[in-house]
């Protein structure tokens, strides 16, 4: 084996006084001080702070953040989830659980849809395997991602809340438009 | 259909039965040969195309379902003719298929989606309309026909005229307007029409009962035995959360070939019914086992001197039975009883023995309840209420002043076990034509429950600490194969999935 | 009678408001200070500008549960933090923190400030014993060590004040400063070596060894919670505030200004604290300036600094002092 034998760097006389590069340290330090000084007076121009003041100042979250899953409606308001199960099935930790029904009516092809559909966030880990299994495009990620409650009840999301926190996307095949 | 043939599945030599087809004849190489219409228990019909195969000397690709073998015949399974020929298949069989995997009760276990998966190209080169047939069409109040799904392989028909007996569904229009129509109103008579569920290869028919309850891969599967009947048709029982969901059919070439008729198949609601008793009952009151087990010790005791009266039921399996007979023969009971539910049979399957082990009770020693019972005075009753059927009569009932008795449901008693079914515990049965088929455990009711077997040993080992009960099912066989001549030898193994005879019954098969 | 009542009014409310408000005040500083050095902000919410979040911090330690764990010597363990924390507050006593306003003016008050200073030690050295466990023990030996060694250094450092001035007594230092202008300017490398010493004395970045977190896990304090932690913090800012303040009377003119004549009466007086508490002020945020900028030291090279440069170097002052002064006596 090659050995390289590192010299330790030989300090000049000036830096083992230490004094001109502890000064140099201060006015590095006091620089950020004043320079966060001067962005508390102009906040929305700051240059030095880079700090976040979290509830007044938010992310913009990307169109692809993966907050909490939302079911979601197609552009006539209708439900597109046919409770296939795939994300029941995809979600690690077992965080979905859906009770499939049938149409009473035969007026569509759909035949089956969610009777309840609750998803747990408290097991939910925002993976998004659940969107991406979903062959019916029905549940997404949304930028929803705050949530605290004081009752463990309130993290399980039914459908209700699904659905007002997924809203509307469009949809292509619109399946039960075919009688 | 005789001798042995030679023949060559891609490559390597086999020796097979002669008159085998070619799809059978490839099991022998080890290779499988995909087919829809092709069914072993059904007539072939052809229509498919997906087993074509290659034929040495043979220009044309020939369905392997319809051909048989014959000496020296060399054949091709997965040659790339053989695979681009299924790709064509598969496209044209998927051209009008709708896109209902998501709401098809059979996406997990169809035949379409694996064989696409294996043997499709992927991809459609046909970018019309789709054609649209009629869907979520009621065949009766059991089956449901999609038949935009159906890929028309005539299974469903050969099986209602071939098997059942009831030529009722058949083709109607050609090309792609081609449909299955059922004869009269359209409603589907056939006491075992459900099996055409389990036949179609797509999810064309699906079942009214099962349909949406649950997706195939949530299920849990246990291999046991139907109990509606002495027949003891091999049944594979869905079930998801400890309830059952599903029963449908295991192939069983000595006792229900591939079918279960459609009352076995849907009976099983007393399993999941929430009211059922789950906890012991002593004098009406809830009670913990030990409690009700000092109390059923007490009672029998009491009534040694007037003697005890026991009455099995034929729903109990071989190891309760013996469990049975060990505590009552400690107890110096003689006599012992059955009751025996009794219906309608047919000459295909149904038996008219409305119970699973009517013969295990007679050979164990119970003897079938006499329609006029002992006019004797007994000082205690110890019953196995029967899951259905006529139970004891009242005045049977009240010759007893004190009564023990399992029940699915409560019953007034001094004391009353809950019962078990038959998926909850692992057992033995002797079937029609004394066969002995084991019943496997397939969901736990409630966690609480203790099985019938345990609680008589607990019982007996109240009694008498010398009483050292068997842990499992398979321990209780082997005691009892030793104690009784007619299940000599038996053991759990030997038993296997698909049952075996009891050779020294000899009762004729 | 009235003299005893109003001296003890007078240490009640030094003792008991003036400094542990400071120290809050300090707590407050520190957050907020080291957080605008790295660009952040630090807490702000509690109060305005967070300013009440020393008493969010204080009712959280008064709250916390108070653990005593099994192993320790439960005497001492308990006494270490008020050991350390009562010379930090009588050291103050001395100091002219306005015009005639200490709170004891003796005439050797410099030398009790380094008397019971050095008492300090014994409270952070016996809490790092008491606490048994190896990384408080080495802690307390740490902090015994670098103290000794660097009381040496500041007790040298200001012998030439003494030297010049003529006096021990603190008003009369703050006096000969306003006739002849601020020590610093004289003795600049005294006040240097009696700086870094301070830095030592008080465990303060870039000498918080007996601390040092990233080795010791917390050091002294390691096994210490709630109000009895919050004693040894406390102990260590008006350690802190003591420290600025002898260096704002022994060098740079205390409560006077230069070439201004503050009133005679109340307002003078007043006027004078808030003089004395600007110039302190200064000193704490260098405090905390320093703490944010430089790295901690290693233990070898904070007893070399210690014994083989601030100890000759003192020494050297004091004889140059020595001669100049003699100089100047000779020379009158
Ligand atoms: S994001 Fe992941 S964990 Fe959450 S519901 Fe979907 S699949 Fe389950
Ligand atoms: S995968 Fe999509 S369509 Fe299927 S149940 Fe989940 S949300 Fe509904
Ligand atoms: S029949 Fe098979 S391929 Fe067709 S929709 Fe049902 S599961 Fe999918
Ligand atoms: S319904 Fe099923 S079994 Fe009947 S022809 Fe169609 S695909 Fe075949
Ligand atoms: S299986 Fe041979 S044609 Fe269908």
């Amino acid at each position: 084996m090659k050995t390289r034998i590192v010299k330790r760097p030989q300090l000049s006389v000036g830096e083992r006084i230490y004094f001109a590069t502890v000064v140099k340290g201060l006015l590095l330090t006091i620089k950020h001080f004043f320079g966060v000084c001067r962005d508390l007076f102009d906040w929305k121009n700051k240059k030095t702070a880079i700090t976040m003041q979290y509830p007044e100042e938010r992310w913009d979250f990307k169109d692809n953040f993966r907050g909490a899953p939302a079911l979601v409606m197609d552009q006539f308001g209708r439900e597109k989830c046919v409770a296939c199960q795939m994300c029941e099935f995809v979600c690690p930790p077992k965080a979905i659980t859906i009770w499939p029904a049938e149409f009473a009516t035969k007026d569509n092809n759909v035949e089956k849809f969610p009777d309840r559909f609750e998803i747990d966030m408290l097991r939910c880990i925002y993976c998004g395997f659940c969107e991406e299994a979903c062959p019916e495009e029905a549940i997404f990620l949304v930028k929803e991602a705050e949530l605290v409650h004081t009752d463990k009840k309130d993290f399980i999301h039914d459908k209700g809340k699904l659905y007002e926190m997924g809203g509307i996307r469009e949809d292509r095949i619109l399946k039960w438009q075919h009688k | 259909m005789s001798g042995t043939v030679n023949v060559t599945v891609d490559g390597k030599q086999v020796a097979v039965p002669g008159g085998l087809n070619l799809i059978e004849a490839a099991r022998y190489a080890g290779k499988s040969v995909p087919h829809y219409c092709y069914h072993p228990r059904l007539s072939v019909a052809g229509n498919c195309r997906i087993c074509l195969v290659e034929i040495q000397g043979q220009g044309k690709l020939q369905i392997a379902c319809n051909t048989r073998v014959t000496e020296g015949m060399s054949y091709f399974t997965d040659n790339e003719r053989v695979r681009k020929a299924r790709e064509g298949i598969m496209e044209l069989l998927l051209i009008n298929h709708p896109l209902d995997c998501p709401i098809c009760d059979q996406a997990g276990e169809c035949k379409l989606q694996e064989y696409a998966v294996e043997h499709g190209s992927g991809i459609t080169r046909y970018a019309f309309e789709k054609v649209r047939k009629p869907k979520n069409v009621s065949w009766g109040d059991k089956v449901v026909f999609d038949s935009e799904r159906c890929i028309l392989c005539t299974r469903c028909v050969r099986f209602l005229d071939e098997v059942a007996g009831t030529p009722e569904v058949g083709l109607d229009m050609r090309g792609e307007k081609c449909t299955l129509v059922v004869k009269g109103d359209g409603k589907l008579t056939s006491p075992y029409q459900m099996n055409v569920i389990d036949l179609c290869p797509v999810g064309a028919l699906t079942s009214r009962d099962f349909r949406f309850k649950s997706r195939v891969w949530f299920m849990h599967f246990t291999d046991t035995v139907c109990t509606s009947c002495a027949r003891g048709c091999n049944v594979t029982v869905g079930s998801r959360g400890d309830r059952v969901l599903r029963m449908v059919p295991r192939a069983n070439p000595d006792v229900n070939h591939n079918w279960m008729c459609d009352h076995g198949r849907l009976h099983y609601a007393f399993v999941n019914d929430e009211t059922r008793l789950t906890v012991p009952r002593v004098a009406g009151k809830g009670a913990p086992y030990a409690a009700a087990i000092a109390r059923a010790k007490a009672i029998l005791e009491g009534a040694r001197g007037q003697g005890i009266l026991a009455v099995a039921s034929p729903f109990m399996t071989n190891e309760e039975l013996f469990a049975m007979k060990e505590l009552l023969d400690r107890l110096g009971v003689e006599d012992r009883f059955f009751l025996k539910p009794m219906g309608e049979g047919d000459d295909l399957l149904v038996h008219p023995e409305k119970c699973p082990n009517a013969r295990g009770a007679a050979l164990l020693g119970f003897a079938e309840a006499a329609a006029e019972w002992p006019s004797k005075e007994y000082g205690a009753l110890l019953h196995f209420a029967p899951h259905e059927g006529a139970d004891l009569p009242e005045e049977a009932l009240k010759r007893a002043k004190r009564r023990i008795l399992f029940s699915l449901k409560e019953r007034e008693a001094d004391v009353c076990f809950p019962l078990t079914t038959w998926i909850e515990k692992d057992g033995t049965v002797v079937s029609a034509g004394d066969r002995l088929q084991r019943l496997t455990k397939g969901i736990t009711f409630e966690p609480t429950l203790v099985t019938e077997r345990t609680v008589l040993d607990r019982l007996h080992a109240s009694l008498d600490a010398s009483h050292r009960p068997p842990d499992t099912a398979a321990q209780a066989l082997a005691r009892l194969a030793a104690a009784l001549p007619a299940f000599a030898g038996v053991t759990w193994t030997r038993i296997g999935p698909l049952g075996m005879k009891l050779e020294a019954t000899g009762a004729p098969a | 009678m009235t003299y005893v009542l109003g001296k003890l009014l007078h240490i009640v409310i030094v003792a008991g408001a003036v400094l542990p408000g400071v120290g809050a005040v300090m707590v407050w500083a520190e957050r907020r200070v080291s957080a605008f050095m790295q660009d952040r902000l630090g807490p702000n919410r509690v109060g305005p500008a967070g300013l009440l979040q020393p008493v969010a911090d204080l009712l959280k330690f008064i709250f916390k549960e108070d653990v005593i764990p099994g192993h320790v010597n439960k005497t001492l363990y308990v006494l270490a933090p008020v050991m350390s924390l009562v010379p930090a507050l009588v050291a103050f006593c001395v100091v002219p923190y306005a015009r005639g306003m200490a709170i004891a003016d003796v005439n050797v008050g410099i030398l009790l400030v380094f008397a019971i200073s050095s008492i300090a030690v014994y409270g952070i050295s016996i809490g790092g014993w008491a606490s048994n466990n190896k990384y408080s023990l080495l802690g307390g030996v740490r902090a015994s060590a670098q103290m000794i060694s660097y009381e040496l250094a500041l007790g040298l450092s200001v012998v030439p004040v003494f030297l010049i001035v003529g006096d021990l007594n603190m008003e009369a230092i703050v006096r000969w400063q306003k006739e002849n202008g601020w020590l610093v300017f004289w003795l600049f490398p005294a006040w240097v070596i009696f700086l870094i010493s301070s830095y030592a004395e008080t465990n303060r970045l870039p000498f918080d060894l007996p601390e040092a977190e990233t080795e010791l896990v917390a050091g002294y304090h390691t096994e210490y919670s709630s109000m009895k932690f919050a004693l040894f913090f406390l102990a260590e800012y008006i350690h802190m505030t003591t420290a600025s303040a002898l260096s704002v009377a022994l060098f740079f003119g205390g409560y006077e200004l230069p070439f201004v004549t503050l009133p005679q009466g109340v307002w003078g007086t007043v006027l004078s604290g808030l003089i004395f508490f600007a110039k302190m002020s200064f000193f704490l945020f260098l405090f905390i300036w320093v703490r944010w900028t430089l790295p901690r030291f290693r233990y070898d090279q904070l007893m070399k600094l210690g014994w083989k440069i601030l100890l000759p170097a003192s020494l050297a002052i004091i004889v140059l002092t020595a001669g100049g002064v003699a100089l100047r006596e000779t020379l009158k």
